[in-house]
């Protein structure tokens, strides 16, 4: 596990803290939920209104282990970013990646930060392929993965029915942990010292 | 609701008899896996030989519904079928359906016995989508799936590891109920 908690500066000059989530977030997590825009919410997993379904999804399950941060403004978390591993069987070697930003704390460079972490938490682990699960709506997550070299290897039908009861097709993006970084140390090499593109 | 036990007899002549797994069936469950040849135990995604390991396979997790059925001759299981399903979430109308069959039993009408049974207990539960997770390079099992209407939906590749390590594609097929 990295040390935290740690404080991260974002692009407009805020500063938030990153820090694993713990037992005593749950307040905080339902108000984080509450306050998401209902397009935002009606393509989560479980309705995030109910009490009962964030403290569900705080739950440690048997077959799956969960790595999940949060990063906080004071008080409030304005983004929850989790890895799941299954702790053991023949899918050992890969994890899943999700994310979620307050409206507000978007196009900050948070999401990123937040993905570095897990990814980090992810080489630490041992994990050699990294995957999401998107829906077609979800186009900005959609061009974070792009971004980050994950591809569409599969596409699921109708397998997610959101809250409106519609269902939806799920792609199933995935990239090695190790292109991952290639990647991502060869966007760094195109920068210069001001993490700006050199020409 | 479907009632069990059930009597099939086999294209062969053997009786078998199905019926959902008990906890007391552990030790015959270990015996089935320890016997199954290592090629099929291979395709596996746990490896059934650690006896803690079939425990917690067995087990069924938080907010899950499971149906396991065993096949028995006599006192010994001959096969393994089991649905299980969310019973929450944007997922809880999906089910996933597993089978292994003892070499000796195959090619004799009880692997599509026990596929029907658990198909018609995951409409019973009203999920609307029946999904298979196998390694690729298992073309007969592929063929008797698609001869129950599963279609391939796409392979993940890499994406699972036999017990020795080695990476394999994973294919997902499924079927609408």
């Amino acid at each position: 596990m990295g040390s935290y908690p740690k404080t991260v500066q974002l692009k407009n000059g805020t500063n938030v803290v990153i820090r694993p989530m713990t037992a005593d977030d749950l307040e905080r997590s339902h108000r984080f939920f509450l306050a998401l825009p209902a397009d935002d919410r009606y393509m989560l997993r479980v309705d995030v209104t109910d009490r009962e379904a964030v403290l569900l999804r705080m739950d440690p399950s048997p077959a799956y282990d969960h790595y999940r941060l949060v990063a906080l403004a004071g008080e409030v978390i304005v983004a929850d970013a989790t890895l799941y591993q299954p702790r053991q069987g023949w899918k050992r070697h890969t994890a899943e990646v999700r994310a979620i930003v307050a409206h507000e704390f978007r196009d900050r460079g948070l999401g990123a930060l937040l993905f570095h972490e897990l990814f980090q938490e992810a080489t630490r682990r041992k994990v050699e392929r990294l995957y999401g699960m998107i829906m077609s709506q979800q186009e900005a997550a959609r061009r974070i993965a792009d971004a980050l070299g994950f591809r569409v290897e599969l596409v699921l039908p109708d397998q997610r029915r959101t809250l409106d009861g519609e269902l939806h097709d799920v792609a199933v993006m995935t990239v090695s942990l190790k292109d991952l970084w290639r990647r991502l140390e060869d966007k760094m090499l195109a920068m210069d010292g001001h993490g700006r593109e050199r020409h | 609701m479907i009632r069990y036990p059930k009597a099939f007899k086999c294209r062969d002549g053997r009786v078998v008899a199905v019926r959902p797994l008990a906890p007391d069936d552990i030790d015959r469950l270990m015996t089935f896996f320890a016997d199954l040849p290592e090629e099929d135990r291979l395709h596996l995604r746990v490896d059934v030989t650690d006896r803690e390991t079939v425990k917690q396979r067995i087990s069924p997790p938080p907010h899950w519904s499971v149906l396991r059925l065993v096949a028995l001759a006599g006192d010994r299981v001959v096969a393994e079928a089991s649905i299980e399903h969310r019973t929450y979430g944007f997922e809880s109308h999906i089910g996933e359906i597993r089978l292994i069959v003892a070499a000796d039993y195959r090619r004799t009408g009880l692997a599509h016995y026990l596929c029907r049974q658990i198909l018609a207990h995951g409409i019973t539960e009203n999920l609307e989508k029946i999904e298979v997770h196998l390694m690729e390079d298992q073309p007969a099992v592929i063929r008797f799936f698609e001869k129950l209407d599963f279609v391939k939906n796409g392979i993940l590749e890499g994406f699972v590891k036999d017990i020795h390590g080695k990476d394999h594609n994973l294919l997902v097929m499924s079927l609408r109920t």
